[in-house]
């Protein structure tokens, strides 16, 4: 059964609002977790990565998710549209902009606060395996508590929608915006494995430059007797 | 209303009552009521002396045509104003800006019904001339202030406020309804007229006026359905298109920078 209630918009700006700020904090988290990996490591690729990552979520994530919004917001199912096209005349159409606003100051919130670019001497790295490992288990749990998020905001969003259809206007966008944040991260972990794969290659190149001392076997250093000391 | 009148009664050979002279009262002043013929009017309406019959068989008292249909009319458009009231307080609290436009486009059409020489076509005597000719003036007085359109209750909406759902459309919907019962109930008040005769153009003009009145209810069921057919469909596009417009992040993301391996 369709209906139509514009005075919930301010609550979905609301769900939304708390979306953002669990996003961020599962960021946030991940970020202090890599930042302490980076300078416990000092390890230069480690700590540029982890910059990267910093630009990334200013930049490209951040662009990414803005065009997001202003298509929803210039589309025919933003909140404004749908006021248009059932007829609720000019201040329903106000008031459904108002609503939207609110939504896109506070996407941009969620980029003003956020990571925090880093700087590390990097001159006596102390790096293995693990910490890949680490950092690939930081992005596990950051995707997760943006999945939770999402999750949470969408079945709360769905739950409004049944009884007001104008929330269902924005489910696409609340969708989306999940989605890219869980992709982009996930799409990191892949990331930190070619980077993992990247470092035991270049170890293992550097040990079997070196003389009796072992070789390399798919990435692993395979020691000659009494060398695994080192 | 008619004057106030009284009765006396006879009773005929099979032992029923008969009005033999009722007496009218009007202002105090009493008058002798002749109530042998078909023709009944008040005074007011033409009427010299005659104005009321008792059917002797059903002891049914029945008024003067053009009082009693001018009451008729009256009743219908109170009733008539009643479910506008309903109706425009369903869409007052929707604050949906398009059906208080469809209540207006659909309230505000105007009714046109004419009695002219309906009656005088079916009178012989100049004496009932006259009468006719006055009982067509006082009905299409009473036509032409049946006009729902200038009882159309008003409605300021807020649309910032908008929330309107199927069910207020039902709301609408069963109200307005209603209003076709008001067509239907003028039809019942041709049974109270008592003279044959014109109780086929009474009838008549009662049904045109059920006719205009079940048109007008259409009317408002036309500009509802219309605007609830705009409200679904938007609604239901607008859903469909935000399902379709969930994109995922296809970018790059960060990377490694190569120059350190």
């Amino acid at each position: 059964m369709a209906s139509i209630n514009l005075s919930e918009l301010n609550r979905i700006a609301y769900i939304y609002e708390r979306q953002a700020e669990a996003c961020v904090r599962g960021i946030e988290g991940f970020y202090d977790e890599i930042t302490m990996l980076a300078k416990k490591t000092a390890y230069e690729p480690l700590v540029n990565f982890t910059n990267q990552i910093y630009e990334f979520y200013k930049g490209e994530l951040r662009e990414h998710l803005k065009n997001e919004f202003d298509r929803w917001y210039n589309s025919e199912y933003s909140f404004q549209a749908l006021s248009r096209n059932i007829g609720a005349g000019y201040a329903a159409v106000q008031k459904s902009q108002s609503a939207m606003d609110e939504i896109g100051a506070h996407l941009m919130l969620m980029f003003q606060r956020g990571p925090n670019k880093i700087y590390v001497d990097t001159m006596e790295p102390q790096v293995e395996d693990r910490d890949f490992e680490t950092f690939s288990n930081a992005i596990f749990i950051c995707v997760r508590n943006c999945e939770y998020a999402n999750q949470n905001a969408l079945s709360e969003i769905n739950m409004m929608a049944m009884e007001n259809n104008a929330v269902s206007c924005i489910t696409g966008f609340v969708r989306s915006l999940g989605i890219s944040m869980t992709q982009s991260f996930q799409g990191m972990i892949g990331q930190v494995e070619d980077g993992l794969g990247m470092f035991r290659v270049g170890v293992g190149t550097t040990i079997e430059q070196v003389p009796n001392v072992g070789r390399a076997v798919d990435g692993h250093i395979i020691w000659k007797k009494g060398m695994n000391f080192l | 209303m008619c004057p106030d009148f009284t009765y006396t009664y006879g009773t005929d050979y099979m032992g029923n009552l008969y009005p033999t002279g009722p007496m009218c009262n009007i202002g105090g002043v009493v008058i002798s009521v002749y109530c042998g013929g078909d023709y009944i009017y008040c005074p007011c309406h033409g009427g010299d002396d005659r104005y009321r019959r008792v059917d002797a068989l059903t002891e049914k008292v029945s008024d003067c045509i053009a009082c009693n249909f001018k009451e008729c009319l009256e009743a219908g458009e109170r009733r008539m104003h009643e479910l506008l009231v309903d109706a425009a307080e369903i869409i007052r609290n929707t604050n949906y800006e398009l059906l208080c436009d469809g209540y207006y486009r659909a309230g505000r059409r105007e009714f046109t019904l004419s009695v002219a020489g309906r009656f005088k076509g079916a009178v012989r005597s100049p004496m009932e001339r006259r009468q006719a000719e006055a009982l067509e003036c006082s009905m299409q007085e009473a036509l032409d202030s049946f006009r729902p359109s200038e009882v159309l209750p008003d409605i300021f909406v807020d649309g910032s406020r908008v929330c309107v759902s199927e069910m207020d459309f039902d709301n609408l919907e069963f109200v307005i309804s209603q209003i076709g019962n008001v067509g239907i109930d003028l039809l019942w008040h041709t049974n109270v007229c008592a003279v044959p005769q014109y109780n086929y153009i009474v009838a008549g003009i009662l049904q045109n006026l059920s006719n205009e009145i079940y048109l007008y209810l259409r009317y408002f069921q036309e500009c509802f359905f219309e605007v609830r057919t705009q409200f679904q469909n938007s609604i239901h596009s607008a859903a469909w298109a935000s399902e379709m417009g969930t994109h995922g992040f296809q970018g790059a993301g960060p990377r490694w920078r190569n120059d350190f391996f």
